[in-house]
Order: C-alpha cells, then sequence, then structure tokens
C-alpha cells in the first residue's frame, strides 16, 4: 500500500445563509488561515491543493483559476475535484491519494460554496446536473429526488414524519455547540410538522439549506507531534447516470453507499460499525435520508433507523453520535460540505471538537452523498 | 512517485460538430476503441477518473452523463474539472498509492453545445475584467500582441507557425478539418493563427508494473502549476507558470538536457503565438531539437478539456511506435495559459 | 462601509445533441411505442435505451417494445416554485411524478403522472401510459402515466 496519510489540521468559515462580507478568495482564506493555524503551519508547508466548488452556483467558469489566491495556489500545484454534492468528500479523497501516491507529502483540500451568488436558485442549478431530455423536465433538485427515495422508505417501512422530524431536531441541538453552523436555532417536532411541504413528504424544515462557506483540511505523509487523525479506508461509489437506474429501482436504502461503507471497512478492519465506530458525520441532506444513511451503513437493520434516533442512541452522548456537528442539515456551503464531514470527523478523532466533542472518540466515519445518489466514504482512526 | 504505465491510448476524429452523438455515446466510442485496442476487458479496470467541463457541456456535475459509459459503474469513481492532463495526476496517485493497479481516463469536450466565447467569457472576474467582453479570442490577442511587442517580431511571423501547424495537421487522421481564413479576429491573431473549437473525447489507459511486460511507455515525470488569475496580474509576454512546471517534469523525469533527450514534443497550443511562448516556456532552442506537435497540437483540433489528454495520446503512439524514447506531452486550463501541465513520457523496460 | 453586490447574468444557452439512442427513443415515442435497448451480453432491459449496459457495460443493441404498462415504485408532488433552466421562468406546482418500472425492464423510468394529488397514489399500484394524440417526436409525447384502478 502507499505512505500512510493523516489530517493533521482543519479549518472553515462561519457558515451563513449570505457572506456578503467577503469575495469568494476572502471566504476560502478564512477557512485556509484557520487550517493552517490548526496544522501549525506556514504556507509553504503546503505543497499542493485541491480544489472544489459547482462553479454554475457562483456563475463562474473555472471559478478554481479565479479563487486561486484565497486558496494560497497561486505558483502551485493545484487541482480541480468537483463532483456535484459529493465534491467535498471527493476533495478530501484526492488530497488523500496525492500523498498516499507519494505524489506529494501534504496537501490541502480546500472546499467552497456561495450559494447566495444564485441568489436563490440552486434547485434550478441543481435540475441541470440531470439529464436535458428525460429527467430535467419532472426533477425539482435534490429536493425531489430525496423525496422519490424517503416516498419509497417511508413505504417500506412505515415510518412516520414525526419520527424523521427527530432528526433535524436533534441536528440543531448539536450545532447549538458548533458556531461554525448555519441553524444553530432549537426546532420543535411540531414546527417540522408545520413548515411547508416542499415535496411529499419532504417538508421545509427536513430539508438541509443552503449556506455561504468554505472549508479547509490538510493532509500528510509526515505530521509531526500532536494528536493526527490516521486515513484507515477510502471509497465510493459514483453509479448511474439516471436516477432510474438506481438499485434497480428501489431506493429505500443507499446502495452505493453500502458497496463504498464495506469496501471502506474492509481497508480499515471494521468489523462491527455499530460498536466500533465512536462518531459518525454523515452527509444527510434531510431527516429521511439519515434513516436510509445509517441502515446502508450497517449502523442498524432495515427499518430500526428511526428507533435508533427516538432512544436517543444518536444523540451527543448517546452510543453512536451521530452528526455532533449538526450536518448537513445545519450547514450545506454544497462545494465544501463533504469535506466539513471529514473535518469534523478529523476533529473528533484529534480531540479538538470543543463543546461538541465526543469523549475518547478514537474511531470516526465521514461520509458524502451527490448526483444521482453517489456515495463517498472515509475512515478516520487515531491510531494508524 | 511509484511506476505509471501507459497501456494504451484512443481519441476520436474531432470535429466541428458531433449531433450524431450525446455525451454518453461520444465517451463511450473513446473508451470502446481503447479496449478493442489493447484487448482489455472493462472490469480489468480498478478505478476512473473523467475530465469535463460543466460550463462547457451545460450541466452541473457533468461527469454524471458519463458515468456508465466509461465503466464506472460498481467502481470507485472522481473528476477533475481540469484538462486531461490534470486528470492524468489524480489517475496516477490513485495507482502510485497502491489503492488501484489499473485506472481509466476519459476526457471530453464538445465545443458545439455551446458558445464557446460567452462561456469563455464567464470565466474571468465578473466585477474587474467581465464587463469587457473579454473572452478566450481576446485575451490570446492581447498575450500574441504583448509576444510580439517584447520578442520584436513581426506579425507574419504567426502566419508563418499557423501554416507548419495546419501542414502538420494535415497528415493527422484525428485532425479536425477546418478552412480556416485569413481573418482578423482577436488582433494580431487571425482565424488560421487560434485553434479551432472541436467536439471529441480522449481516453488513456494506466497500470502499474506488474500490469507490463517488456518494454512500455511510462509515466516517468510531471510537474503542473496555477498562476495568478488577472490578466493584469501576469505577464502576458511571458510564459508564466511553464518554466517552473517544466523544469519539475525535466527533474522528476530525469531530464537533463531537453534539446538533445526529448525526441518528441505535444503541446497545446491555443494560437500560433502560444506554439512559439511554450517552446521558450519548455526551455527549448528555437530550432533543431525534439519533434515539435507533429499532429498540428491544438491546431489541429481542441476538444476543451481532451485536448491536452491528445496530446498524451498523440506522443504516446509516436513512442509506441518506435519514434523516438523520451516525450513531452503538456496541457493546460484557464485563458492564455494560466495553469500548465507537463507530463514525461518514456519507453523504456520496466526499471 | 457598506457592502457592494455587482449583479451579473450571464445568459448561457445550449444545443445538447440527443445521440442516437435518444433519437430512437423519441422516434418511437412519436409513434406511440416505448422503447428500451436490451443488453447483449446479459440481457438486462433499460429505459430510456443507451449505448452502455449499467451492469456489465456490454453493448445494448437490441431495442425492444415495452408493454406501456407498468408499477408505480414511488411518487412526490413537487410543491414549491423554482425557476425551471429550461424556460427560465418558476415551474407551475404542483405536479405529481414518479418512478415506472414498466414491464419488462430492470429498471424504472421517471415521468410525470395524471394524478396531482398524492392521498390518491400509491406504491405499487398498477399504471399506464397515456400517449398526446399530436406526437412529434419528443418526450413530451408521452403525457403522463394513469393509475389503473382495480
Amino acid at each position: 500500500m502507499g505512505d500512510p496519510v493523516a489530517i493533521v489540521g482543519a479549518g472553515q468559515t462561519a457558515h451563513r445563509s449570505r457572506r456578503l462580507d467577503v469575495s469568494a478568495p476572502e471566504l476560502i482564506d478564512e477557512a485556509v488561515q484557520a487550517a493552517l493555524l490548526d496544522a501549525r503551519l506556514e504556507p509553504d508547508g503546503i505543497d499542493a491543493v485541491v480544489i472544489g466548488n459547482m462553479e454554475h452556483f457562483e456563475g463562474i467558469h473555472l471559478s478554481d483559476l479565479w479563487a486561486v489566491e484565497g486558496t494560497g495556489g497561486a505558483g502551485k500545484p493545484q487541482l480541480k475535484v468537483a463532483t456535484g454534492g459529493t465534491t467535498g468528500s471527493s476533495l478530501a479523497q484526492a488530497a488523500y491519494y496525492l500523498v498516499a501516491g507519494g505524489l506529494f507529502r501534504t496537501v490541502m483540500a480546500v472546499g467552497w460554496e456561495r450559494l447566495s451568488d444564485s441568489e436563490g436558485e440552486t434547485t434550478t442549478g441543481i435540475v441541470t446536473a440531470f439529464d436535458p431530455i428525460y429527467e430535467r423536465p419532472t426533477l425539482a433538485g435534490a429536493v425531489s429526488g430525496l423525496a422519490i427515495m424517503a416516498c419509497q422508505y417511508q413505504a417500506k417501512h412505515g415510518t412516520r414524519a414525526e419520527d424523521a422530524a427527530l432528526v433535524v431536531v436533534q441536528a440543531r441541538e448539536n450545532a447549538a455547540r458548533n458556531s461554525h453552523a448555519h441553524l444553530r436555532q432549537p426546532v420543535t417536532v411540531a414546527e417540522v410538522l408545520a413548515s411547508p411541504v416542499l415535496s411529499t413528504p419532504i417538508r421545509h424544515l427536513d430539508m438541509c439549506p443552503t449556506s455561504d462557506g468554505a472549508c479547509a483540511v490538510v493532509f500528510t505523509s509526515r505530521p509531526g507531534d500532536g494528536r493526527v487523525a490516521w486515513v484507515r479506508g477510502v471509497s465510493s461509489r459514483h453509479n448511474h447516470t439516471y436516477i432510474g437506474d438506481v438499485t434497480e429501482g428501489a431506493v429505500s436504502y443507499l446502495h452505493t453507499l453500502r458497496l463504498a461503507a464495506e469496501d471502506a471497512y474492509r481497508q480499515a478492519g471494521v468489523a462491527d460499525p455499530r460498536r466500533e465506530f465512536d462518531v459518525v458525520e454523515m452527509y444527510e441532506p434531510c431527516t429521511w435520508a439519515a434513516f436510509e444513511w445509517a441502515e446502508a451503513l450497517g449502523l442498524c437493520g432495515p427499518g430500526e433507523a428511526a428507533r435508533m434516533w427516538a432512544e436517543g442512541a444518536t444523540r451527543l452522548d448517546g452510543e453512536i453520535p451521530v452528526n455532533p456537528s449538526g450536518g448537513v442539515l445545519c450547514a450545506n456551503p454544497i462545494g465544501a460540505t463533504g469535506l466539513i464531514r471529514v473535518a469534523e470527523a478529523s476533529m473528533q478523532v484529534r480531540g479538538t471538537g470543543g463543546e461538541r466533542q465526543v469523549a475518547g472518540a478514537r474511531l470516526a466515519l465521514a461520509t458524502g452523498f451527490g448526483g444521482s445518489f453517489w456515495s463517498e466514504v472515509m475512515v478516520l482512526g487515531a491510531a494508524r | 512517485m511509484r511506476p505509471v504505465a501507459i497501456v494504451g491510448v484512443a481519441q476520436t476524429r474531432h470535429a466541428e460538430r458531433r449531433d450524431d452523438v450525446n455525451y454518453a455515446e461520444l465517451a463511450f466510442e473513446v473508451v470502446a476503441d481503447l479496449l478493442a485496442r489493447t484487448g482489455w476487458s472493462h472490469d480489468r479496470i480498478d478505478t476512473v477518473i473523467t475530465a469535463s467541463s460543466d460550463f462547457w457541456d451545460g450541466r452541473t456535475i457533468s461527469d454524471m452523463a458519463v458515468q456508465d459509459a466509461v465503466g464506472a459503474a460498481g467502481k470507485s469513481a472522481s473528476k477533475v474539472s481540469m484538462d486531461g492532463t490534470f486528470a492524468l495526476v489524480y489517475a496516477a496517485a490513485r495507482i502510485a498509492s497502491g489503492a488501484y493497479r489499473t485506472c481509466l481516463v476519459v476526457a471530453h469536450g464538445k465545443a458545439s453545445e455551446g458558445n464557446p466565447r460567452l462561456i469563455a467569457n464567464a470565466a474571468f472576474d465578473p466585477i474587474f475584467q467581465r464587463p469587457m467582453g473579454i473572452d478566450d479570442h481576446t485575451a490570446l490577442g492581447l498575450q500574441a500582441r504583448c509576444f510580439l511587442d517584447r520578442r520584436g517580431l513581426a506579425p507574419e511571423v504567426l502566419a508563418e507557425v499557423a501554416a507548419r501547424s495546419a501542414a502538420a495537421a494535415a497528415t493527422n487522421p484525428n485532425a479536425h478539418r477546418r478552412q480556416a481564413a485569413h481573418v482578423l479576429v482577436a488582433d494580431p491573431l487571425h482565424e488560421d493563427e487560434i485553434a479551432p473549437d472541436s467536439d471529441g473525447a480522449c481516453a488513456v489507459l494506466l497500470a502499474d508494473a506488474e500490469a507490463v511486460r517488456g518494454e512500455a511507455v511510462w509515466l516517468d515525470g510531471f510537474g503542473f502549476a496555477t498562476d495568478v488569475h488577472g490578466l493584469g496580474d501576469r505577464d502576458l509576454g511571458e510564459p508564466g507558470v511553464l518554466p517552473q512546471v517544466a523544469r519539475e517534469a525535466y527533474r522528476s523525469g530525469g531530464v537533463r538536457d531537453p534539446d538533445r533527450e526529448l525526441d518528441v514534443v505535444e503541446v497545446h497550443d491555443a494560437s500560433s503565438a502560444q506554439t512559439l511562448l511554450w517552446r521558450e516556456g519548455l526551455g527549448l532552442s528555437a530550432a533543431g531539437g525534439p519533434a515539435w506537435n507533429p499532429s498540428g497540437g491544438a491546431m489541429s483540433a481542441q476538444p476543451g478539456f481532451a485536448t491536452g489528454l491528445v496530446r498524451v495520446a498523440e506522443v504516446f503512439e509516436r513512442l509506441a511506435r518506435g519514434e523516438g524514447k523520451t516525450g513531452l506531452a503538456h496541457g493546460m486550463t484557464g485563458f492564455v495559459g494560466q495553469a500548465h501541465c507537463a507530463w514525461i513520457l518514456r519507453k523504456r523496460a520496466r526499471a | 462601509m457598506s457592502e457592494i453586490a455587482v449583479r451579473a447574468t450571464p445568459e448561457l444557452r445550449y444545443r445538447y445533441a440527443a445521440g442516437r439512442y435518444a433519437s430512437v427513443f423519441l422516434h418511437g415515442l412519436r409513434d406511440g411505442r416505448i422503447l428500451a435497448s436490451r443488453c447483449h451480453r446479459c440481457a438486462r432491459t433499460l429505459v430510456p435505451p443507451r449505448i452502455a449496459c449499467t451492469g456489465c457495460f456490454g453493448g445494448m443493441d437490441e431495442i425492444v417494445t415495452l408493454p406501456p404498462r407498468g408499477v408505480l415504485l414511488a411518487f412526490t408532488q413537487v410543491a414549491f416554485p423554482f425557476l425551471d433552466p429550461f424556460t427560465g421562468i418558476p415551474r407551475p406546482v404542483p405536479y405529481c411524478y414518479g418512478m415506472v418500472k414498466l414491464e419488462g425492464a430492470d429498471n424504472t423510468f421517471q415521468y410525470f403522472l395524471s394524478e396531482k394529488d398524492p392521498g390518491r397514489l400509491r406504491v405499487d399500484q398498477t399504471v399506464r401510459a397515456v400517449f398526446r394524440e399530436e406526437r412529434t417526436g419528443s418526450l413530451a409525447d408521452l403525457l403522463h402515466f394513469a393509475p389503473v384502478e382495480g
């Protein structure tokens, strides 16, 4: 295998619905400076940069080249990796492979998005990810794609709207301890059920927000002293072009997440994810998705996820804490979102989680989601 | 970097428009061709890296359109939103990490489905540069004027360079056949001194040392870097970060005297001025030295992000045929060469 | 100092080539038929037809006609307004669409449903395709899928 790779630093911005106080390079710089500080590195300690962003949302073609001064990448090797919703996690993977392959010693992954630039037309942009002939006429962005999935899950398991609502109730409780999160106010199940329906069965408060924000994570094969998070498993599955092809029609569990997780678990030597992981930062774009993802990840059996949440197993002090950061439901700067999961998971393993630290966390799981139900998985551990 | 070899390459016949195929069909064409040429079955391919542009394709997550067509189902795949030469870096890293033994790289671009000039304008800074209506052609014009001025050259020099590129392109079966006129497009550049907007795709198959027997073409060295963005922040009459990129490619590829050691060089020259400027940037003397853009370079076809990967394919084919041992393939992303990437390819036995 | 924001509206138009297989499918719709492609290697049957088999990467050379009937595997009523990238104006809502497993297909087809009230739709309902009278070879030749009573 290649060189062992560790995460030695992470930084992120304050994610908000509009960061009109900064230009994109300035927004990126905020995250980059925080990551360098956390990693105790100077800019010239970074050998290469991997940057990601969904440029249609900013309306800037080659947005990486335009924003290069914010990353510190000018004059350096810089790669752009952009795969839609999975961009952030794809960035982490690319940075990992560049280091593991011995191409560079220290690589910084930078994800960013300013969804406010597209003035609320995020769904419009997302619709263009799909086939212009067959899918765009019906699809209403990520919302309806997720709604289709939730419809199947609900029909299969009889899960109720109030069960799903618990996911965001808990997410907001966690986000109250995370100053970077965008949405931090508590919500109640009643409020979720009273919020407008976007696409049945998904209501407004079931769905993640759109945020402006950036995140940077430093990967290296030469960590100094201090606690690091070793990358123990990496995988992804970007199956399919059309949503109709997904799992031969059944989307009540996320097939790609199951496959990617099995591969990553095998690499990391994880046999019992529910017991072995101390914390999970999953990319849950809506409440219902959290249930599907938990089952695909093997954290519980089919149809059992709602009970996990209801019984408090996923709380910060529970048996398998999920999204102590507040998750995607509380902050979603799309090009950064998957990377934030990796950053948060690395913080847990390195013990820098502050108020949202899971006590004694040594093995963490970070997932990414996007596209036509694509998945990415990264396992981080305190031990190499 | 651990040893990575190129097992095979394929490219489409580039054209002004391929209305007969959508992106998936275009990518499949080149992947099927590659598998047929190499005799490999698709399940020998462990992982896939694609290269495409969301703006060019008019599709956010442009990689999604080609996932099935490149055989990515059931495999880990990712995408680099830059020229294919940069995607090659990521692909090589996946193999060098030991996680994957083989990797397919597929790049595509269809200039015909959008308006390349408007798309190019959208790449410039929205506050300071876009309002001038600048696009890739006008930026090339600015660069050409700076270059001619700096070197004290007459504009007719560009016509001579363009004629040499066209003569080479005439021998290239994959070249985008066009009738380019000698009319001024962006002073001092004429239409026939600017690379065409093409539809096309290219695929390259990489493998680790275990998959290779006897002599093969190896990715022996590389360099890449991104310059600052603003046109006014760069000296357009100079080759930007290319000399630094070339130095790193030569160093990692063990090339000490490029004029003597390189047998063939293929560069992405978006204009005839770049044909000269990039030659300088690579540290090659003005005459003699390696075979220079024998395919006609980008002047023969410019299918978006596939352009640099086509350069890799052209160098590979010549080395594989025995027309030399060592070659350099160059690609770019961004305008007037903001980001450059250079690969050293060498035909040799396993180390 | 107040924040400055600069508005820009890049207007980018695209002309997507439908390609070989979509052209076959759309001609099929014009003729009132739903066509699928079948893999010569593993016999997987996929609609819409496409060039590469999603399972085994075989060529999908065989074109077959599917019965205009299937099972509704999932559905949703889209209720929020958003700007349609096709038209540049907000898409009219509410509307329902779903994933239909057509008889003989190994995947599902995503399309509009006749029923606007999701309370009257059910997973596993049998649905049938309804074509327009006047057809031109576009996806809109298919009006919607309608639940079959009984």
